[in-house]
């Protein structure tokens, strides 16, 4: 049962679009679906550059962890993958250019008490609510969830992909790695895979949904695109409207698992529910 | 049943409605532990050993009413050379039929097929003109080659080897091979050559030296390990594998898919076909015929249970994390979690091994860290 939400501004020109302060209104509104983790993926261009960011939790102690920050060129990124990969102490925790993600055990307004949520601007960002059913409450198995294969790629879920085994069973047979225990990174990894392939987003979708079993929504997103995405039954829900904009905010898309949260930052008119099985798509201008 | 373990099942319900609580031990269990003792349980028979998960909190079960459990299966690796069955069957056995049988058995493929449960069979005779089924020719000499949809080669060495390459030039349709033990030798050549996936026969495997002790679970965990290995560093393109022999009931097709099976060689309804011969004084082929339609529609309905249970829509995503036993034995030689600890056995050999060489400081590397772990397994087994 958990609460996820997404949003892309209908422009992404805008220097600074608010897109953690609205997705911080959905997360808060959808509180009551999860308490036990809460994260944010947040895309912003000023960020993009030459450089990407390693990031993983470092364990302290027997439940305490920090975050580890490695800044790398292009060519050092697998020397540096490697090296992190090797330290049991750590758990990977994203691999950024423009993207940013920050995620903690605990509620939405206690993320953002941490680390500002609500200041961060940026083209368009992805939001989750976890509640704990098939892996322990850490930070590191809370969504969103990025890969170590492509950078800036991040999803959120909420469900349960049932065949999980052996969907990562054949990915690492094709030698993708994965980070955790949590059946949601394999979304990530599964897209990454796709991305590399062929480079098609909407086609790694449809790829995925016609692998994937179970009940599931998800939301994932890349530096040029955010698409929800319902099991083939539409077991799960999932919601879309538009904001048309006012003085205080641009026009912008959300998306989310209650209605709720699309009320709360009045995207309330186009509204509409993903087809089942069909990847519905928003890429940034 | 004996009194005494209706007896054990009658305190396991009392238990249930005293406590509230969930059994920490499966009832069966107790009895099978009852058996055992009293030698009344067959020994080595790891499939008793085997159960499914079942639902859980976070794997809400599909509705077996309301949602279909998709059974259709392809085999063959390339587009337009796959045949569809909407049941991963293929009929398939060492019997020797009469005519009347095998016109029976005809009979009642096409029956299924118009009821749209496609089976196909496996056969040392030449396709039947009438067919609506897919029928895969068992090949022993290529100049006899007739019209089959798919054809099955037995595994004679580098000669299997040189008459797929033959066979791939002048037939589109998909190649099985039936192996023999030594299969995780040359399945990765096999596929490489062309061939579309193979054929395991687990009691014909099981009476050979490599696999003496070892039940079909262990035939069937290595053959999916032999095709994986093919697919290391590159996308699976579908390679099927076809386990036939001791996979006779439902329960077993299911755990046998579980293990990694894509499609079941199934003799059940030949036997029926040459028990309706033989049993009876007068033999009419439409209601052995009927026998068969109904056997196989049956097992059709079984087969989608324990998938739609374990929150699938399809057949063939199960996996052996689906499963627990609680034999050790049946965990080593299918890789398949305890019960109660969720690990395999070789997990469990893995971890004390890892606390080993932590805590006594020895430099080992994953190489010398896994001839470990494979003594210990092999010696243990």
């Amino acid at each position: 049962m958990c609460g996820i939400c997404g949003l892309m501004m209908d422009d992404s020109s805008l220097r600074y679009s608010p897109v953690g302060s609205i997705l911080q209104d959905m997360m808060e509104s959808q509180q009551i679906r999860a308490q036990d983790g809460a994260g944010i993926a947040i895309f912003d261009k000023n960020n993009a550059g030459d450089s990407f960011k390693i990031k993983n939790f470092r364990k302290e102690g027997m439940s305490n962890y920090s975050i580890d920050e490695v800044e790398s060129s292009s060519e050092n990124v697998p020397e540096n993958l490697e090296k992190l990969s090797q330290d049991s102490e750590c758990h990977f925790f994203s691999f950024e250019n423009e993207m940013t993600i920050l995620k903690e055990t605990g509620l939405a307004r206690d993320l953002d008490r941490k680390f500002g949520i609500r200041k961060m601007n940026g083209s368009h960002g992805i939001g989750h609510l976890r509640i704990a059913t098939s892996s322990r409450v850490t930070p590191y198995n809370t969504h969103p969830f990025s890969t170590t294969i492509v950078p800036d790629i991040a999803i959120v879920h909420n469900g349960e992909i049932t065949n999980y085994n052996m969907l990562r069973d054949s990915l690492e047979l094709e030698g993708f790695t994965f980070h955790t225990d949590s059946d949601s990174e394999v979304i990530a990894v599964f897209l990454a895979s796709k991305i590399l392939k062929h480079g098609d987003i909407e086609r790694a979708h449809r790829e995925f949904v016609a692998k994937a079993d179970g009940p599931f929504t998800y939301i994932a997103a890349t530096a040029d695109s955010i698409a929800i995405v319902r099991d083939k039954f539409g077991t799960r829900k999932g919601i879309i409207g538009y904001n048309p904009g006012d003085s205080d905010h641009p026009p912008f898309w959300a998306m989310a698992t209650d209605l709720s949260a699309l009320d709360v930052v009045g995207a309330t008119t186009k509204i509409e529910t993903p087809h089942p099985g069909k990847p519905r798509i928003f890429y940034r201008n | 049943m004996r009194l005494n373990e209706k007896a054990i099942i009658r305190k396991s319900i009392l238990e249930l409605c005293n406590t509230g609580l969930p059994r920490k031990k499966s009832t069966d269990d107790v009895i099978r532990t009852i058996r055992e003792k009293s030698g009344s349980e067959k020994e080595g028979n790891l499939w008793e050993y085997v159960v499914a998960l079942g639902a859980q909190l976070s794997r809400p079960p599909f509705d077996p009413y309301r949602e279909k459990i998709k059974l259709t299966t392809k085999i063959g690796r390339k587009g337009d050379q796959k045949v569809s069955l909407k049941m991963p069957i293929l009929i398939y056995g060492e019997f020797d039929l009469s005519q009347s049988s095998k016109d029976a058995l005809v009979l009642a493929l096409n029956d299924l097929d118009d009821n749209r449960t496609t089976v196909g069979l496996i056969s040392k005779d030449e396709p039947c003109d009438e067919r609506k089924y897919p029928h895969f020719q068992i090949l022993s000499d290529i100049n006899k080659l007739a019209d089959p949809d798919g054809i099955v080669l037995e595994y004679i060495g580098v000669k299997t080897e040189e008459k797929i390459e033959k066979i791939r030039k002048e037939f589109d349709g998909p190649i099985l091979v039936e192996v023999d033990e030594y299969f995780a030798y040359y399945t990765a050549k096999l596929l490489e050559l062309g061939a579309d996936g193979i054929l395991v026969n687990t009691d014909n495997i099981a009476k050979s030296e490599k696999y003496k002790g070892k039940h079909a679970i262990a035939i069937i965990h290595d053959a999916k390990l032999a095709i994986n290995e093919f697919y290391r560093g590159k996308e699976n393109d579908g390679a099927c594998l076809v386990v036939a022999g001791d996979v006779n009931n439902a329960g077993k097709m299911v755990k046998a898919a579980g293990l990694g099976a894509d499609v079941i060689g199934y003799d059940t309804s030949l036997l029926i076909a040459k028990v309706g011969h033989h049993s009876e004084n007068f033999f009419d082929e439409e209601i052995t015929a009927q026998k068969i339609f109904n056997h196989m529609i049956a097992t059709k309905s079984e087969l989608t249970g324990i998938p739609a249970a374990l929150g699938y829509s399809d057949f063939h995503n199960l996996s052996p994390s689906d499963f627990r036993t609680s034999s050790i034995k049946a965990s080593m030689q299918g890789n398949i979690p305890l019960e109660g600890v969720d690990k395999t056995y070789r997990n469990i050999v893995e971890e004390i091994l890892d606390e080993y060489i932590d805590t006594k400081n020895i430099s080992i590397d994953q190489q010398q860290k896994q001839k470990i772990i494979c003594l210990v397994m092999e010696e243990e087994n």
